[in-house]
């Protein structure tokens, strides 16, 4: 999206943005020997407080795709995508059936991955590998996904001063320098002031677009039902059928992505976490929302627009907010760095979290079980910069086939969530079956990704794969005889004695 | 600890929010009443995703 406004102004806003980045991961850093331990570069010494904790979460699960995504999809869809409030607040109803506990076994336990859990729980291999490669395939794609978008907002916003493969690389060293700075700590307090630019951002075009339309939400109700009464009215079977659909994909999914795991690990107490979460359970109205409503009052705005128009639709209405006054030209400038932040605060997460799972479930684990910490985190260090500049070759030079491998991402991940959801209470969930549900689950997915059909009758693969999965886990679970010693072993596993854990 | 899973208004809330927050029991294409100035099945819909924001 190329925007009018900006330029050379938006210029000295984005680098003053990546000056304070990197001064925020200096500081998170500094005199603190991060290097030393992977507890502490990867999950800030397991001591992040309310406030830190809260807006970490928050900064990763919405990313500049929240809004550069969803208005567009709302101004297709119209009110029915009202269904992205309720796929974000389930993701917190997902992260409550488990993350209380996880936390307690995680502390006692001194888990770093998402993989610790697995490994530790299952005492498979096969389990574990399996749910390394899709935790870091769905991992490797999601990072795709923010590196190509970082591009396309700094070169829009910039009016292509920075152009695109500069805009990239640019950020990707910015975003690497303050996360070897000060790692996990400099991750979650930049994504304080992320989250807080992102919010007023919303808030502001929210206002701005408001202005533009000049009535009230019934004014804007009635005009729609009298132009496209199908954007406004009960959406179709199929439609609802999705719409249940997404709120399990999307609630199941981002709550065991790996990075979403280790912020539930770097909680300082149990009350820190319940407490984030609660406040967590507010964002999605006042965040995807209002980006709804946004998306809505476009649809009075600019009507007529196709899908490839409607993907700029909020450069459109951020260049006519830009022109009503200089208030409103500089706010949409720092909404514009805001989308932009919110895709940085997002990759880095997941590019830590990437960093992590090789370095110490990859490489501690498997190629050198004898490593230390430090030495970890320096192949996390590596790890992270080849894995970015390769992700970079393959969005620069996508392959002519199988392009469909690069957008599997939570339905492939998801196929974890048994090893989690069920694992963590059922004592009788047994290894093999976990593996096999897993592999036909992410067959499932992968197939249906593959040739074509993302859903069936609605639902999407990622769905019908898991409903396979649980169901090889259950049954097969149940066909193995368990002996009473198994039982007492996951039942000291999972136990809530937390040993001198901080509640 | 008391954890959250033992508290049964958070599966109630649960089954709200997947089986009643997409308007599937009323008639395709509804839109009238209007509810301050929105459709009435997105106030429903507000309402079983507002009993759910405490979780």
């Amino acid at each position: 999206m190329t925007l009018q406004f900006g330029g050379t102004d938006a210029l000295i806003i984005l680098s003053a943005y990546a000056v304070l980045m990197i001064v925020i991961g200096w500081l998170a850093g500094r005199g603190k020997k991060l290097g030393k331990s992977v507890g502490d570069y990867y999950l800030a010494g397991r001591n992040l407080g309310f406030i830190t904790l809260f807006f970490t979460l928050y900064a990763t699960q919405y990313s500049g795709n929240t809004i550069v995504g969803y208005a567009p999809t709302a101004y297709r869809e119209g009110f029915s995508w009202i269904q992205s409030v309720p796929f974000m607040t389930a993701i917190i109803g997902v992260y409550l059936i488990f993350a209380p506990r996880l936390y307690v076994i995680a502390k006692r336990a001194k888990f770093v991955t998402p993989t610790d859990w697995i490994s530790y729980r299952f005492e498979s291999k096969k389990v574990t590998i399996v749910a390394i490669l899709l935790m870091l395939w769905g991992l490797g794609n999601y990072l795709l996904e923010q590196l190509v978008a970082i591009g396309h907002a700094v070169s829009g916003l910039t009016g292509g001063a920075i152009p695109y493969g500069y805009a990239v690389i640019g950020f990707i060293l910015v975003m690497l320098i303050y996360e070897w700075l000060g790692g996990m700590r400099a991750v979650a307090l930049t994504d304080v002031l992320q989250g807080i630019i992102l919010l007023v951002g919303i808030i502001v075009v929210l206002i701005g677009a408001m202005t533009l339309a000049g009535g009230s939400l019934g004014n804007i109700s009635q005009s729609i039902a009298a132009t496209e009464p199908q954007k406004i009215g009960v959406p179709d079977l199929q439609t609802n059928i999705n719409w249940i659909s997404m709120i399990l994909l999307a609630g199941i999914g981002a709550a065991v992505y790996p990075h979403a795991v280790q912020r539930i690990y770097s909680a300082r107490s149990e009350r820190t976490l319940k407490r984030s979460f609660a406040r967590m359970a507010w964002m999605p109205p006042i965040t995807t929302g209002l980006v709804l409503v946004v998306g809505i009052i476009c649809i009075v705005l600019y009507p007529g627009m196709d899908t490839g128009e409607s993907e700029q639709v909020i450069g459109v209405l951020a260049n006519d907010i830009a022109s009503m006054n200089t208030f409103y030209y500089w706010m949409m400038i720092i909404f514009f760095g805001g989308i932009v932040g919110a895709i940085v605060s997002t990759a880095d997460s997941v590019l830590l979290s990437f960093s992590s799972m090789v370095s110490h479930d990859i490489y501690g684990k498997y190629i050198n079980p004898n490593a230390s910490d430090e030495r970890k985190v320096k192949v996390g260090k590596f790890v992270g910069v080849i894995v970015v500049f390769l992700l970079l070759w393959i969005a620069w030079n996508p392959p002519g086939t199988l392009y469909q491998i690069f957008v599997l991402k939570f339905e492939l991940l998801i196929q974890v969530a048994p090893c989690f959801l069920l694992g963590i209470y059922w004592k009788r969930l047994r290894s093999t079956p976990v593996f096999w549900g897993m592999v036909v689950g992410a067959a499932i997915a992968g197939l249906m990704t593959l040739t074509g059909n993302n859903t069936l009758y609605g639902i999407h693969g990622g769905i019908v794969g898991l409903a396979a999965n649980f169901t090889i886990c259950i049954i097969g679970s149940l066909i193995i005889p368990v002996s009473d010693s198994y039982r007492t072993k996951i039942k000291n596993k999972t136990s809530l004695e937390n040993n001198g854990v901080n509640m | 600890m008391k954890e959250p899973i033992q508290k049964k208004w958070i599966w109630v809330g649960f089954v709200l929010l997947i089986a009643f927050n997409a308007p599937w029991y009323l008639p395709e294409g509804m839109i009238e009443p209007y509810i301050l100035g929105i459709p009435f099945w997105l106030s429903l819909v507000s309402c079983f995703l507002s009993s759910c924001v405490p979780i």
